[in-house]
């Protein structure tokens, strides 16, 4: 018995490594891509809060100088277009569609009334519902995100914990 | 049926802006009488490509795709049968969707009361 033993190691020996090499290298691989991918997600987010922050100033500018400003209408609406920038990322993170529908919400709110048009331009105070509205919009939408991440991230899964 | 492209920044402005005429003339409304007015007036079908404009407002949205719902030149069907929106950025669509959506509601409100 136990010389049949050997016979069946030495024989499948050569096949015994070659597996194992192989299921090494498939896991570092899977765990380097993976880490890969949440740098490039983590980049993203960090960069769609810079966004955020800048549009919610941008956005309180316009809507408090005293007359309208064609170049900070324009700037607020690149803030928003870089916005959409994350979105696939965020698709990626399972929340595509729920951010999609905040992104436009905020867009509506900053751009739809009182915007773009001199003539009907009126200027706001700081405390004005609109500008709380707008800046408790975007950071819900910062939090949307960041949970997002964090619940695909950080849920103690090692494959992706690294 | 004709398919036509067209492609907002290269067509139209890489800085679109305002609701009316008087607040630019790279307004929705110049948009919608300029470019999607005649495509309807045709029976023509077209592809609008949004992409690479630097930021679109909300009023600039409203004016050109809920506008032409209002002032009955489409229904929201007939809007979809004839122009199909190509965009990398969902929320946009998101936002067209909706002004179509509710200017088409009004309009049933303001017919059936």
């Amino acid at each position: 018995m136990p010389i049949e033993e050997c016979s069946f190691t030495r024989e499948f020996a050569p096949w015994i490594a070659m597996i194992l090499v192989a299921t090494g290298w498939l896991v570092s691989h899977l765990t380097a891509n993976s880490r890969e991918s949440r740098k490039e997600i983590r980049a993203a987010v960090d960069n769609f809060r810079v966004v955020c922050s800048r549009l919610s100033d941008a956005a309180k500018e316009y809507h408090t100088a005293p007359n309208h400003c064609p170049d900070k209408a324009r700037q607020v609406k690149s803030l928003l277009a870089q916005l959409a920038i994350v979105l696939p990322y965020c698709r990626s993170l399972g929340v595509g569609n729920e951010v999609a529908q905040s992104v436009f919400q905020i867009r509506r709110e900053i751009t739809l009334n009182n915007f773009d048009s001199a003539s009907k331009f009126k200027p706001l105070s700081l405390g004005d519902d609109k500008l709380v509205t707008i800046s408790g919009d975007i950071d819900a939408l910062i939090l949307q995100v960041e949970r997002a991440f964090t619940s695909k991230y950080h849920s103690g899964r090692w494959w992706v914990h690294t | 049926m004709d398919q036509k492209v067209i492609n907002v920044a290269k067509q139209f402005s890489k800085f679109p802006g305002g609701r009316f005429r008087t607040d630019g003339d790279k307004s929705g409304e110049a948009f919608r009488e300029d470019h999607l007015e005649p495509i309807i007036a045709g029976g023509k079908k077209a592809s609008i490509e949004l992409d690479g404009v630097l930021g679109y407002g909300s009023s600039f949205l409203e004016e050109a795709f809920g506008g032409l719902i209002r002032n009955r030149k489409v229904t929201e069907s007939q809007f979809w049968e004839m122009f199909e929106l190509k965009t990398q950025d969902m929320a946009l669509l998101f936002e067209i969707k909706e002004y179509i959506h509710e200017a088409q509601l009004e309009i049933n409100t303001r017919t059936h009361g």
